[in-house]
């Protein structure tokens, strides 16, 4: 009888073209947002609560919320950029495999500079 | 349909449906966010009184409530497709997608509430 148990390899032995790579980022930073629905929500809330909680927010902006917010603004650039990306793939943009590698490494370079002015302004 | 050929099938149209409102939500989001960024660069430094005026304005609640519906309907479908792809057993599968539109759907309230309350 045949083996027809599975066989495990490591994910990590895999190597995925580079689309393969942003569509990965793509779908972990969409789950990623989606599980902060209520950071978001939350800060929302504060803010526009009173002028007293409002400056409670504003001062986390010196620690862990400036680094919250440039984290967070990576991956709404990468998830943004990449499904762009795919929306133009939909109308037909850019779908010729030469076109898709080149597009899949601007998604990633072009959040770069992004994330630096982000970074910028909020500083 | 124009230059869309995936529209043009014959098919029943729920998978049709949620592409299309993912497509459709992920547009509207990125204007209303970009709209958003221009309102933070003209507002340098925020204050609390510019910040809950905008958000006083009837056109911007009603523009905000729709982010988060449009929002919730976008991550809906990008979820639900994680989760058809990854939980192969049914019954874990309904579980999770239960949770995940009632923690939508608390969301949306939620949201609604912090935009009317202003």
């Amino acid at each position: 009888m045949k083996n027809r148990r599975p066989v495990w390899f490591s994910p990590l032995s895999i190597s995925l073209p580079i689309g393969g790579v942003v569509s990965l980022l793509h779908r972990l930073s969409g789950v990623f947002l989606f599980l902060l629905l209520p950071l978001f929500l939350y800060l929302l809330q504060e803010s526009l609560a009173s002028p007293q909680r409002y400056l409670a927010i504003a001062a986390q902006l010196g620690g862990w919320l400036k680094f919250c917010l440039i984290l967070l603004g990576w991956v709404v650039l990468h998830h943004v950029l990449a499904g762009v990306r795919l929306m133009l793939m939909d109308i037909g943009i850019g779908k010729e495999l030469p076109t898709a590698r080149r597009s899949a490494w601007m998604v990633l370079i072009l959040a770069l500079p992004l994330l630096a002015a982000w970074g910028g302004w909020l500083c | 349909m124009g230059g869309v050929a995936v529209l043009d099938h014959g098919g029943a149209g729920y998978g049709l449906r949620d592409w299309l409102l993912q497509r459709v939500s992920a547009v509207y989001l990125l204007l209303y966010l970009l709209h958003l960024l221009v309102f933070l660069a003209w507002h340098r430094p925020l204050d609390y009184a510019a910040w809950s005026g905008w958000f006083s304005l009837d056109g911007v609640r009603l523009a905000s409530a729709l982010f988060w519906l449009g929002l919730c309907l976008h991550a809906w479908v990008g979820v639900r497709d994680v989760l058809m792809d990854y939980v192969r057993h049914a019954g874990w599968r309904l579980l999770l997608e239960s949770c995940v539109a009632f923690g939508l759907l608390a969301c949306l309230a939620w949201a609604v509430r912090i935009l009317w309350e202003v």
